[in-house]
């Protein structure tokens, strides 16, 4: 369960954020929709605590990013686009353990889930190989592994398909439809809405730091009676300037 | 902070660095290469360089009159041969020669009218063998001159003696119950190198693991999945810095076998034997590890404010440089009559420190203020680098 309530962010004179809230209940996959710069990448990095909020505050699963925000990065795990941080001269399997020592996992839970997060994203050949010579499909794997060792309850996902071929996309879509199954608590950032749409059962669009909708995307499309990338053009158009 | 996450931290990255080549090659080859090759090869030169003042010094011996005293005494002297030279001074450039001696046709003349005579040596100021010869010319000339005073006194009747009116020798002073502190060229020598080396290698060594445990994790992007894990940032942070110390103890302690090693090949060029007091020797390692701890932070929160590589490097090259500025500083400085005022200033009081540990002062003042300071600093370096590494604007910075 993720709740955000009245998220406020300034970088020195640019307004991130200026009130956002809304609800993600246990299991659900929120889609959180917005061009870029909309503040998407703001919002969650707030929720793993690496930002502090100017005002307002969030609480995942009972925790309060402010108040306890080490219990909060416990219960989290996050997947981000782009480059996959991982640790070149560590092999696959040294980087997810090291992950998953400090989330504080036992020896044993850090192998058992290694053993099972290589058969299911089939990366057994490579596991004990340094992540170097990796191609990027590989890496991008042992980030998805390396993000969820720890089995959190909720997991993040910012604009993680941004760049990708199709193929690679796709491993990441049957992982976020993995979470989804395993009932975790799920946000799926983007700025894609095809990709949201076929995603996520509810949506929060977000534009210049404000939430421009909230709702599921059926009654969206039922209410304003389009589709929803006409639906997101027509709404920043609106806000716009 | 949790002790556990720092443990973490702290294997993975040395386990990290010790797979980079380029640890192994700063904090281990280096430090342990460069003293031994640097001395083998000045005493592969010194021993050629002995080797050809060994030989017969080939001079030439320019002078209207050859029948003189002087030039058949120099013909008879050992170490020196007086060779016909078409072109005296060609020679004299391209090294065939070592020096030409210049006396003029009345210089017999004037010495059996015992009045001053004088005669020119011409040597080559470029040629480390050229100066050499025309000391030890200048050397059999004088013993030469010597003796015709000695028979000159002797014709007036006079003994010698009287000339030399006082005996002096120079005796170093060694209280009661110590031991003499050895070679004085051996302890001007440990002296300077001494902290030069204990100053220099802790960055030596610990800067490519600074560079990226700090920069490298915003560079590869893996500071954000890193800083959502459980682990608090005190915890990342002091495993890192624990790391980078220990990449900079390695590179000192090498560099110091590196320096033994030397010494074995050389002995003459890097003399170690000077006595050191188990205390003095408890005070140099506790100042250098000081100044590591000191320089470790340093770098780190560097690397840390660094958005790349490329920055890190460019902000932690100058920072070589200005350490060695208090080393050459107090080599002009008389380690007997130092200002306390000086055991204010950070990392020039420790050299001051492992300076008069070397020599066996033991200045409890001294010590107390170095000690305090240098942990005053270190405490500074680490709030410094936590301060950056909690400051939003420094890890995201783009
Ligand atoms: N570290 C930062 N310093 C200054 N401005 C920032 C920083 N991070 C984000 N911003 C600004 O905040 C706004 C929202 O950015 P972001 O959350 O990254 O958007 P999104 O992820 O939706 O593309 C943008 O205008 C961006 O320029
Ligand atoms: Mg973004």
């Amino acid at each position: 369960m993720i709740e955000v309530k009245g998220l406020k962010k300034s970088f020195k004179d640019v307004e991130a954020l200026r009130g956002i809230d809304f609800f993600v209940p246990r299991g659900e996959v929120l889609g959180l929709l917005g061009e870029n710069g909309a503040g998407k990448t703001t919002t969650l990095r707030i929720l793993a605590t690496m930002l502090k909020p100017n005002s307002g505050t969030a609480i995942l699963n009972g925790y309060d990013i402010l108040e306890q925000p080490h219990m909060v990065r416990k219960n989290l795990g996050i997947l981000f686009g782009g480059e996959s941080g991982l640790y070149d001269r560590l092999t696959a399997r040294e980087n997810i353990c090291y992950y998953g020592e400090l989330n504080d996992m036992s020896k044993e839970d850090i192998e058992k889930r290694i053993d099972y997060l290589t058969d299911i994203l089939e990366m057994g050949e490579y596991i004990d190989r340094r992540v170097g010579k990796f191609s990027k499909g590989m890496k991008q794997k042992v980030s998805i592994a390396r993000s969820i060792v720890h089995n959190p309850p909720i997991m993040l996902f910012d604009e993680p398909t941004s760049g990708l071929d199709v193929s690679a996309a796709r491993v990441i879509h049957r992982f976020l439809d993995e979470c989804r199954q395993e009932g975790k608590t799920v946000i799926f950032s983007s700025h894609s809405m095809g990709e949201v749409e076929k995603l996520c059962e509810k949506i929060v669009i977000i534009h210049k730091g404000e939430v421009l909708a909230y709702d599921s995307i059926e009654s969206l499309k039922a209410k304003h009676n389009m589709d929803l990338e006409n639906l997101f053009v027509e709404m920043v158009g609106e806000r716009g300037e | 902070m949790n002790k556990r996450h720092v443990w973490i931290v702290f294997k993975k990255e040395v386990k990290d660095i010790f797979r980079d080549r380029r640890t192994w090659i700063a904090s281990v080859l280096i430090p342990m290469l460069v003293f031994p090759l640097l001395f083998f090869f000045m005493n592969m030169g010194m021993k050629n360089m002995e080797k050809n003042m060994e030989k017969d010094i080939p001079i030439y011996i320019e002078t209207p009159n050859q029948e003189m005293d002087i030039i058949h005494y120099l013909n008879n002297s050992q170490g020196i041969q007086v060779v016909e030279e078409e072109k005296p001074y060609e020679s004299l450039q391209e090294g065939k020669l070592k020096l030409i001696l210049v006396i003029d046709e009345d210089f017999q003349e004037k010495i059996e009218k015992e009045q001053p005579a004088s005669l020119k040596i011409i040597f080559d100021e470029v040629s480390n063998e050229s100066s050499m010869a025309a000391s030890m010319i200048e050397n059999k000339i004088n013993a030469y001159s010597e003796k015709i005073r000695f028979q000159r006194l002797e014709k007036l009747g006079i003994n010698p003696e009287i000339l030399q009116p006082m005996i002096i020798t120079r005796e170093a002073y060694v209280p009661e119950g110590e031991e003499a502190k050895g070679d004085q060229g051996a302890l001007f020598m440990i002296t300077f190198l001494l902290p030069f080396l204990l100053m220099l290698y802790p960055v030596v060594g610990g800067m490519p693991a600074a560079i990226d445990l700090g920069s490298g994790e915003k560079e590869r992007m893996s500071l954000e999945p890193l800083l959502s894990t459980g682990a608090g940032r005190l915890s990342i942070l002091t495993g890192k810095y624990l790391a980078i110390l220990l990449a900079s103890i390695i590179g000192t302690i090498t560099s110091l076998m590196g320096v033994v090693a030397a010494s074995k090949i050389a002995p003459d060029a890097i003399p170690l034997g000077v006595r050191i007091s188990p205390l003095s020797i408890f005070i140099l390692v506790a100042t250098s590890l000081g100044i590591a701890m000191i320089l470790s932070g340093l770098m780190l929160s560097i690397s840390v404010f660094a958005r790349s590589y490329k920055e890190a490097g460019t902000y932690l090259s100058p920072v070589t440089i200005v350490l060695m500025v208090p080393v050459y500083l107090t080599m002009f400085m008389d380690i007997r009559t130092l200002s306390t005022s000086l055991f204010f200033i950070p990392l020039l009081n420790s050299v001051l420190v492992m300076k008069e540990a070397l020599v066996g002062i033991i200045n409890p003042l001294h010590i107390i203020l170095t000690f305090s300071i240098s942990i005053i600093l270190v405490v500074l370096s680490l709030f410094f680098t936590r301060f950056m590494f909690n400051k939003e604007s420094v890890i995201f910075r783009s």
